[in-house]
């Protein structure tokens, strides 16, 4: 299955973490938030010009920059998804 | 029902602890009605609000925790709940712990529950907005989930007061037996358990003067930034960050390995009490973010949004300021006429009143910003903000959160200082606190009207069409923002290192403002105001009235009884009274300029001559500490044109021509002058919100420095290089 970091992935289609690539306070902090593995995220939107990204992960919205998104990564979800 | 029979000596300690925009502010104001205190915890500004609370005739104590996602102590509000929940605070520890939750986002809610529960405190849960829940068509079923967790779990709408009786009941049977209270220990991997057990042995060894902690506990030590567990035991940090180094793969790191099988543990959880009966991911808040957020259409909104607010602050707070001002004026005309004519009259007169005065003056600004933020805020649209303007602010080096702070800033600083409060990151917050008073304030349109009323308003239209003075006040708001860019540039290298936390925002579902959580958050906000920066604005009004007044030495005592004999030999009543009105207004300029401002004002002359500034504009330096317009009416007085209380745009005018006159302005002059009062640092109402702010006079004072020697360096190549180019 191919990686695709958060800032990369489609918006809108279902995908899912890996992994979170990114040591120190920041990957924790991201990883409290729910992006465990398995965890189900979507990229909603992107801010223009180079802005933040909008991702919703499980069952909330969370706004976050481009390039902490690289440090995240997803495979896309199984289309009959079945996650929780 | 099974409340403690037994007399309590003590009130119930309850708290709430949750993640944000949990509704935890909305149950706390539901529980304890008017009856709450708001501080803020001592040495951070942290804000700490404790009331009271009273079921089955039992009386608690309510702390609402700051809200937060998780309790490693990554922020200060996850290290003070940690400190309250474990009584490491001045308060008490609770003896039950509402965690309140929102039942739309459980699995991220559930993490802190967990988090809490480790270290040993009783729990239950306030399963809170199950209206918002059930409308995005998520079913809990809530008995299994108190089984799967083992705690108590009280379905609420906290907005509604729905669930409030059914809470106090399980609080009071939490209370009775604790054991209600536990979670069952997670079961953690090999990794985190060899972890916590290397850890213990360091906490053993500094022989922490608490019992043993448990494995949550432990966890907790070990998330903890070293900085901070160096705060309580020196040494601490390192040594643990010695035991249990964090690996190369962060995925091996058995802190974040611990967090990972909590979540597993909630899906675990989740899974077998949750049913959703839409699969669909876009619910009410993206339908409406895809209009709000539009590329096009979003910005747009935002723009109108956001002039709204400005407009509103700007614009919208004039009239009750006018009544303010107009009413401390009557109070102390009365004053003046009711009271003997002493130097007791004038302190409390030109003192006292004059700093209350200048205190209530800045409320309906305050007001009015924060009645836009928290509605903003309430209705989920703040969060909204930041993430739009973040890239444009990132190039200047501040974050989205800094914007609707410094664009408040344009009308005034203190509100905005205040608003810095919705920033998270400590260093961010404190360089937007710093760069906001170069914002251009509407205090200094009254000294830039003075100037370009007397030398820039004759002058040719520029280019036939833009006035010379209009140009040189817009210049002054570029000045001002195009410095707070340099500063906040060269101060995160310099004084306030690092910071620039990373974006990670939560954007709350959009909701209507709950109108009593609005009105109840602007009377907090009023009352802290009035009360703690409202003491120093009054103490400082007064220093100052004492330079300007003593040692009040007017006319010499001969030339005044002379002058005065002539005035009364004058043929008429008006001839009279115009002449005995001249010799009030020269002995009130002899005064002040005798007046230890006055000296002030001689002595620093030749630091500011190079500015071209004489000591007459000195007095006018000193004295506009008060608050910058009042250079119009000090400048007045100096100037021998009286001084008024209503410094409307011709007295400004008038002023200022009677300083060109009088060889005191230029235009050359008068460009140097405004520079110098685009850039410094001269309000003390903003200092005393900045030491209430920041809980330190290092701030204010570094404000002082920095700013005004900024100021002096600009004035002082506008002046040099002006002349040497043959300006004046």
């Amino acid at each position: 299955m191919a990686s695709h970091t958060l800032d990369s992935i489609p918006a809108g289609e279902p995908f899912q973490v890996t992994r979170v690539a990114l040591a120190g306070v920041l990957g924790d902090r991201l990883v409290e938030l729910g992006f465990t593995p398995g965890a189900p995220v979507q990229l909603l939107r992107r801010a223009p010009f180079g802005g933040p990204l909008q991702v919703q992960v499980r069952d909330f919205v969370l706004s976050l920059r481009r390039a902490d998104a690289r440090a995240i990564h997803t495979a896309q979800a199984i289309p009959a998804n079945q996650a929780a | 029902m099974s409340a403690t029979p037994e007399a309590r000596s003590r009130p119930l300690e309850v708290a709430l602890a949750g993640n944000p925009n949990t509704g935890k502010t909305t149950l706390f104001n539901a529980l304890t009605g008017a009856r709450a205190h708001v501080g803020n915890y001592p040495g951070i500004t942290v804000e700490r609000r404790v009331g009271t609370h009273e079921a089955h005739g039992v009386a608690w104590r309510v702390t609402d925790l700051p809200g937060c996602y998780s309790l490693s102590a990554h922020s200060p509000e996850e290290e003070i709940a940690h400190h309250a929940l474990t009584g490491r605070t001045s308060d008490p520890v609770p003896d039950v712990v509402v965690v309140v939750v929102d039942a739309a986002n459980l699995a991220r809610n559930m993490l802190l529950l967990l988090q809490i529960a480790e270290i040993g405190r009783p729990v239950l849960v306030a399963l809170n907005m199950m209206d918002a829940a059930r409308r995005e068509g998520i079913d809990i079923d809530v008995p299994a989930l108190q089984r799967e967790l083992g705690c108590l779990v009280v379905p609420m709408v906290a907005a509604r007061g729905e669930g409030i009786e059914a809470l106090n009941e399980a609080v009071a049977q939490v209370a009775a037996n604790p054991a209600l209270g536990q979670i069952a220990e997670t079961v953690w991997p090999e990794p985190v358990v060899a972890a916590v057990a290397k850890a213990r042995f360091v906490l053993g060894q500094f022989a922490l003067n608490r019992p043993p902690e448990s494995a949550g506990g432990v966890l907790w030590w070990l998330a903890t930034d070293p900085e901070i567990a160096d705060v309580e035991v020196p040494g601490l940090g390192a040594a643990l960050l010695a035991a249990v180094p964090r690996p190369a793969d962060p995925a091996l790191d058995p802190r974040r390995l611990a967090t990972v099988v909590r979540f597993a543990r909630i899906d675990a959880i989740l899974s077998r009490c949750v049913q959703r009966r839409i699969v669909t991911t876009s619910g009410r808040s993206e339908r409406v973010d895809r209009v709000l957020l539009h590329p096009a259409f979003g910005a747009m909104l935002f723009i109108l949004a956001m002039a709204g607010l400005f407009q509103a602050v700007f614009a919208g707070a004039q009239p009750a300021v006018d009544i303010v001002e107009t009413a401390m004026g009557a109070l102390s005309d009365l004053a003046r006429t009711w009271l003997p004519d002493n130097l007791l009259r004038d302190v409390l007169i030109d003192g006292v009143l004059a700093g209350v005065s200048g205190t209530l003056v800045f409320l309906p600004q305050i007001l009015m910003l924060f009645l836009g933020i928290s509605l903003l805020e309430d209705s989920g649209y703040l969060a909204r903000t930041a993430y739009l303007v973040d890239q444009l602010m990132a190039r200047i080096g501040l974050p989205g959160k800094a914007f609707v702070p410094l664009l408040s800033a344009y009308a005034c600083a203190v509100p905005a200082i205040m608003a810095t409060r919705t920033m998270p990151d400590r260093r961010d917050r404190l360089l937007t606190i710093m760069v906001a008073p170069l914002m251009s304030c509407s205090a200094r349109l009254p000294v830039y009207t003075l100037v370009t009323a007397a030398v820039f308003a004759h002058q040719a239209p520029v280019l036939g069409i833009f006035s010379l003075g209009g140009l040189v006040v817009t210049a002054m708001y570029a000045l001002g923002f195009l410095l707070a860019i340099a500063s906040a540039f060269v101060l995160r290298r310099t004084a306030i290192k690092g910071g620039g936390a990373p974006l990670l925002l939560e954007m709350p579902p959009y909701r209507w403002p709950r109108w009593r959580n609005v009105v109840r958050s602007l009377g907090d906000r009023a009352w802290v105001f009035i009360t703690q920066t409202g003491t120093v604005i009054v103490a400082l009004t007064v220093v100052l009235w004492a330079l300007m007044t003593f040692p009040r030495e007017g006319l010499d005592a001969g030339i005044k009884a002379t002058r005065t004999a002539q005035a009364h030999a004058l043929a008429g009543e008006p001839a009279q009274q115009t002449a005995l009105a001249a010799i009030a207004r020269d002995d009130a300029q002899v005064k002040l300029q005798n007046s230890i401002a006055g000296r002030i004002g001689r002595t620093i002359e030749p630091t500011i001559a190079p500015l071209g500034f004489d000591w007459r504009i000195g007095i006018g330096l000193v004295g506009s500490f008060a608050a910058r317009e009042v250079l119009v009416p000090i400048m007045g007085q100096v100037f021998g044109r009286g001084s008024q209380a209503d410094i409307d745009d011709r007295y400004a005018a008038d002023v200022g021509k009677s300083m060109a006159s009088a060889g005191a302005l230029t235009p050359l002059k008068g460009l140097s002058l405004m520079v110098f009062f685009a850039i410094a640092m001269q309000c003390l109402s903003t200092l005393a919100t900045i030491r209430r702010e920041t809980n330190s006079w290092r701030w204010p004072v570094f404000a002082v420095v920095y700013l005004n020697s900024l100021a002096w360096l600009a004035s002082f190549a506008v002046y040099q290089i002006g002349t040497r180019m043959g300006f004046a």
